[in-house]
């Protein structure tokens, strides 16, 4: 019964959250627009790389370009503004209305903007995949790669959404969230593989990432489009799903931490 | 013209000292945007190891580029960044306070607010001149004045993108998505681009202005790009002040 119970709480917040974000249709078209001027100045830079320079590592223009594009989608239909919600309602102590109701106010939360997230992935994803084949001048995925990324896309979001809120909350402790903010967001960048693929980073650095969590939420959306073996993909498959039950387990835990520390009127 | 300088100085030294007086929140601030902006500064580091130009440019080149657009952004939040709450500031109606004072609004718009954030920006863009651009002492007046075109040029064109909101009364997002788009196109390289791309950074976005022919004119100056350049920074000066009296006259209007 509780069970069920949570499963039609979340299922309820991810259908409001999925409606919620065609009330602000500019917004969207917003932030459709600058993912397309990024891919068009990156697949730009792409195009401008002597091919001797990629073609040690298998990768080639296209590919390159389809890589980011598909990590950058993962970042858009995840709005980062969503910590701010947190840290306001944080200061604002309307948090208290939050901890008041019979459910883990991290998990409804995730679960709203799980929702707002689907909505733009289900828009974004179709008009994306146009860009990336009109700036490449190819789309050569497969049915397997099409599903792959299918289902690696919404554990990416779901890791990447936890984050904003570690982050958001983390003014219980720094005062502010904005510090915290701007490094998490530059280590997923970083470590997380945004524009170019992990195959370009030092060699040193390479195992180093793969023990991070980083690398599930974007890089491992994107090497879909990446020339990797069965057992590659498998191995990063079970890497992302790992990750994600350990940042499930994490969200519960900082949700504790959480409100105890407003329980406790500190921060 | 005494008046009107001792006007600005006591608009900025108010903006600024609101958030100098809490010195340790600014320096946590500035050193954390110092240190976001070295970790992507970073993921080109790692490119440019395993490439080796991008038609032409290199680490150096790039460097210097992310250089001049970091310290003009830099600048801009410091002193200027009170138009990036216009639209909240028109959402909730408190913008008519800046219409019943006898000066103009716009330049006590621009000064009501600071960001301690973007004094790392100012101190990233000093330090990766001379580590990464290769920058000289000879470069010095040239890049000084090619930083302050940049950012006059990025001044106005936040101005523009700022006072759409004017027209776009409730919402306050999509200004701040416009102004990602210039952030983006500022950050990136224009040089090489197709031309339809340039053609948008030379005019829509005018981020050619703010990062790329100011960091030609470092390596390769040439008198008529220079004339542009110059040309650039008045024109869109004025049609920033232009478009900011047009919305505010619309603005007028439409409370009235």
């Amino acid at each position: 019964m509780k069970l069920r119970h949570g499963l039609n709480v979340m299922y309820k917040a991810i259908c409001l959250g999925f409606r919620q974000v065609f009330a602000t249709k500019i917004v969207l078209l917003g932030s459709f627009l600058v993912y397309s001027a990024i891919m068009l100045l990156y697949s730009g830079v792409i195009k401008m790389i002597p091919l001797a320079d990629i073609a040690p590592y298998g990768l080639s223009h296209a590919q390159m370009i389809w890589y980011m594009g598909t990590v950058e989608l993962a970042l858009f239909c995840t709005a980062s503004w969503v910590f701010k919600e947190v840290q306001y309602e944080i200061k604002t102590e309307g948090v208290h209305l939050s901890l008041l109701r019979p459910f883990p106010s991290a998990l409804l939360k995730i679960s709203l903007w799980f929702g707002e997230s689907l909505a733009r992935l289900c828009l974004y994803i179709p008009a994306s995949f146009v860009l990336l084949t009109a700036l490449t001048g190819s789309f050569y995925l497969s049915f397997f790669e099409v599903i792959g990324i299918l289902v690696a896309m919404p554990i990416a979001i779901i890791m990447i959404l936890c984050g904003w809120f570690f982050v958001g909350a983390s003014c219980l402790w720094f005062g502010q969230s904005e510090p915290a903010y701007f490094f998490w967001q530059k280590f997923v960048f970083l470590f997380g593989a945004l524009l170019w693929p992990i195959a370009l980073y030092p060699d040193w650095l390479q195992p180093i990432l793969w023990a991070m969590p980083f690398p599930a939420m974007l890089a491992t959306v994107g090497n879909w489009m990446l020339d990797y073996s069965f057992f590659e993909r498998a191995l990063m498959v079970l890497h992302q799903i790992g990750w994600g039950i350990a940042f499930l387990y994490l969200l519960k835990w900082y949700d504790k931490k959480v409100l105890v520390r407003i329980q406790k009127g500190e921060g | 013209m005494k008046k009107h300088l001792t006007y600005l100085y006591l608009l900025l030294s108010g903006n600024l000292k609101s958030h100098i007086l809490d010195k340790k929140k600014f320096m946590v601030m500035a050193l954390t945007m110092f240190l976001q902006n070295f970790f992507f500064f970073f993921l080109w580091i790692i490119f440019f190891e395993k490439v080796s130009h991008l038609k032409g440019w290199e680490l150096q080149e790039f460097s210097q580029m992310i250089g001049i657009v970091h310290i003009a952004f830099g600048i801009c939040n410091t002193l200027f960044t009170g138009i990036r709450t216009l639209p909240h500031l028109v959402q909730d109606g408190s913008f008519e306070a800046y219409l019943v004072r006898p000066r103009h609004p716009l330049l006590p718009l621009l000064c009501s607010a600071s960001s301690p954030t973007a004094v790392g920006d100012i101190a990233f863009g000093f330090f990766v001149f001379p580590v990464w651009g290769g920058v000289s002492l000879e470069m010095m007046p040239m890049l000084v004045l090619v930083t302050i075109i940049s950012t006059v040029i990025l001044m106005a064109s936040t101005i523009l993108v700022y006072s759409m909101s004017l027209w776009l009364k409730g919402n306050t997002r999509f200004p701040d998505q416009l102004y990602e788009l210039l952030l983006i196109f500022s950050m990136n390289v224009i040089h090489g681009q197709p031309l339809f791309v340039k053609a948008v950074a030379f005019t829509i976005i005018p981020a050619a202005f703010i990062n790329y022919l100011p960091t030609k004119m470092l390596y390769d100056f040439n008198w008529s790009e220079m004339g542009v350049l110059l040309f650039a920074t008045v024109f869109y000066s004025v049609a920033a002040v232009w478009m900011f009296n047009a919305g505010v006259r619309r603005y007028k209007r439409m409370v009235s």
